[in-house]
């Protein structure tokens, strides 16, 4: 019993499945829309608030306390939001408004698309599709372009700069973290998250047969979502604050958002692939998937704080060679070696295509 | 392409603007402009009376301001041909140490902000606070002291001021294995310093670089052991050299320094002699007349070598404003370490990217306070 059929039962409840079949499934994919929407609002605000609270530990700060602090100020990031929704919102006078005022939803809407793709545990999930792994790149590789235009639009040196060094750096890392994940799809022979994940069951993890193209898959994550060390399209303190310098308002919320999200999507695709997706004690009632997906992708979340807690920014020059030079070599390795770790770990009970 | 970089800039806050010239990502001419917090504090000096004045140099460096503040009461007191208890000697000396380590810590927590690290921000301020408490436990204040008179100090410090500092010696030395570990074993720290705006020795000397940045370059000029003053020739300390000349050395100096410091104030703390000292309300109360003279004096200060020179024109009125009588300078120049290391930036950037100019520019430890008077 997956979503859909829980919305179409609820639908025959309510008497509106009479209706032909394609309208029937305008609205079952409208609800299933709208809660995946929400899902998304609601993990990535408790990410910003995760992020800040962990952060700030490291950091001997206390981090939010104010709104709900009996709770950690768990409530800060719904106080965020409608600070930014009460600023001015300026446009720079010789920006260009409208790709200006586009860039922020357009960016948004693309990655809200991804989750499509992406299963939140064995019964959450839109559709299996079966190219889902692609589909999910193309668009988080619909950003370079996006970023390009926002930061040409702004008028700006800064937002320049960290524009092309945005677009420099997330086509650079996109390369290894597709040719990372080539053994997964291998040893399961599908594109699709669902069928990935499900091919972990009884703990047999892919991160311990493809251990190289986790590692490559990780760092190229960490590259990819733009945090520290890779932070470099927005370096504060050379860039101003990169490509989106100029946006204030909702359209900073946006982005801020938006930044968010991918963090979001892309440990839990990292945890799909690598971490045995929603498989854990118990996890055969559906709240447990769900509660271990979660346990999993903040795991992840957690090592990427950490590791902007600890790690000073690289240089440019520096985050390419390491994108070309070894993480590219390193996942051809990791694609050469599929054959043999196709036999080796298909004898101890890994999925074999 | 012409970049401006500040005055609205979140690594030059407010005070700097650099004009880079850029060729793609390369920098090949940094020009900065100062001014930006300018008070004219020469021309105040000119408007006030000489003990009216101590407060001022402490605006001039606020990272360091008890050093600043010693070193214009000697310039006077040098003028007056002042010696002052051995107590206050020493209580001086011990101030100027810490406020060494706590330069030193503030720089270490903004050079490795500029670079992107935020826990190694806040980490060097749990010690920077404990040098605050112990200058707020003698002088009141936290960040501008005011704390030495002309002939002496406001007041003596409290009894067990002495065993709090060697506690907090103590701690400091533990600590300083972690920020070790913490920046030094960092491989990407290490990538984004080393060999990054190398300044050998003889160019640095020729173009007259000052205080850690020049030792850094393989130069050893130290105030403290060149022309010691105060009681330093009887303290037993190693002016720290590094042969570099790049950022990562720049930044080591001034660690090992800490190391030096520490040595200093440890010393000094069980050299300390129990006397009575004059009371500061009763030095305020005395005019200060300095006769007619030309002084110079200088001391090594946290950023570097930093002097006052004080023309006094003594009882003749001279100029517009009369000099009351030898109760205030005729002209009273500052000579500020930061100032001449600013001018570094552009041979030391050029050539490297643009994300180099920040450890460049960090490294080099300025403050526009003292760069713009």
């Amino acid at each position: 019993m997956n979503l859909y059929d829980m919305i179409l039962a609820l639908l025959q409840y309510v008497h509106i499945n009479r209706l032909p079949q394609p309208w029937l499934d305008v609205i079952v994919y409208a609800i299933e829309g709208a809660i995946f929407f929400t899902i998304a609002g609601i993990l990535v605000a408790f990410t910003t608030w995760f992020e800040r609270k962990t952060l700030a530990r490291i950091q001997l700060r206390y981090g939010p306390v104010y709104v709900a602090p009996r709770f950690g100020g768990i409530l800060q990031p719904f106080a965020d939001l409608f600070k930014f929704l009460v600023k001015e919102d300026i446009v720079p006078k010789n920006a260009d408004s409208i790709p200006f005022t586009l860039v922020p939803f357009l960016l948004l809407t693309t990655l809200i698309i991804t989750m499509v793709a992406i299963p939140l545990s064995d019964w959450l999930y839109v559709t299996n599709i079966s190219t889902g792994i692609l589909l999910v790149y193309a668009f988080f590789s619909t950003m370079p372009p996006l970023v390009m235009v926002a930061g040409w639009a702004q008028n700006n040196k800064y937002t320049m700069i960290g524009a092309f060094r945005a677009a420099a750096q997330m086509v650079s890392y996109e390369v290894p973290i597709l040719l990372s994940v080539v053994g997964v799809v291998a040893m399961t022979s599908s594109f699709s998250l669902y069928d990935i994940a499900s091919a972990q069951k009884n703990y047999r993890w892919f991160v311990i047969p493809q251990m190289l193209g986790a590692i490559v898959f990780l760092i190229g994550l960490v590259a990819e979502t733009e945090r520290l060390p890779f932070d470099l399209p927005e370096a504060e303190t050379e860039l101003v604050a990169g490509w989106h310098t100029e946006y204030s308002g909702v359209k900073f919320m946006l982005i801020y958002f938006s930044e968010y999200v991918r963090a979001f999507l892309g440990s839990a695709i990292a945890v799909l692939l690598f971490f045995g997706g929603w498989y854990g004690p118990f996890s055969h009632i559906p709240v447990m998937s769900f509660f271990w997906l979660m346990v999993k992708t903040y795991a992840i979340i957690f090592v990427i704080v950490w590791l902007r807690g600890a790690l000073p920014r690289v240089r440019i020059d520096q985050l390419l060679r390491l994108g070309w030079k070894v993480l590219v070599p390193l996942s051809l390795l990791n694609i050469l070696a599929i054959p043999l770790v196709v036999r080796l770990f298909g004898a101890w009970g890994w999925a074999v295509p | 392409m012409i970049l401006n970089m500040g005055p609205q800039h979140p690594s030059t806050h407010g005070v700097l603007r650099l004009k880079l010239t850029i060729d793609a990502d390369t920098i090949t001419r940094v020009v900065p402009y100062m001014g930006y917090i300018h008070r004219g504090l020469e021309k105040l000096a000119e408007n006030r009376r000489y003990e009216q004045f101590t407060p001022h140099p402490d605006r001039l460096d606020y990272i360091s301001a008890m050093s600043w503040n010693g070193l214009y009461c000697q310039t006077i007191e040098k003028a007056l041909d002042l010696h002052l208890p051995e107590r206050v000697e020493y209580i001086r000396v011990i101030c100027f140490e810490l406020q060494r380590i706590a330069n030193h810590l503030m720089f270490f927590a903004a050079y490795t902000l500029d670079l992107g690290q935020t826990t190694m921000f806040i980490y060097p301020f749990q010690e920077r606070e404990w040098i605050l408490d112990l200058f707020e436990q003698i002088s009141g204040q936290r960040l501008t002291y005011n704390y030495f008179r002309i002939g002496g100090v406001s007041r003596d410090v409290p009894r067990d001021w002495p065993e709090k500092v060697s506690r907090f010696l103590d701690h400091m030395e533990k600590r300083m294995k972690v920020y070790h570990n913490m920046v030094e074993e960092n491989e990407i720290f290490l990538a984004r310093t080393k060999g990054i705006g190398v300044m050998k020795r003889e160019e640095a000397l020729r173009l007259g670089m000052l205080g850690p940045p020049l030792r850094a370059s393989g130069a050893c000029r130290d105030v403290r052991r060149d022309e010691p003053y105060s009681i330093y020739e009887r303290l037993d300390f190693d002016i720290p050299i590094l042969e570099e000349g790049d950022s990562f050395a720049r930044y080591e100096i001034r660690m090992l320094e800490i190391y030096e410091s520490i040595k200093i104030v440890r010393q000094a703390l069980t050299q300390l002699p129990d006397e009575k000292i004059p009371d500061g309300h009763d030095l305020i109360k005395q005019p200060v007349k300095v006769p007619e003279c030309e002084v110079y004096c200088r001391n090594e200060l946290p950023k570097g070598e930093g002097a006052f020179y004080l023309i006094s024109t003594g009882e003749r009125p001279e100029g517009r404003l009369a000099t009351e009588g030898g109760r205030r300078p005729y002209r009273l120049k500052i000579k500020s370490p930061a100032f001449v290391n600013l001018w570094f930036l552009d041979p030391l950037t050029r050539g490297h990217h643009i994300a180099d100019i920040i450890p460049i520019n960090s490294s080099l430890d300025l403050i526009f306070g003292e760069v713009d008077r």
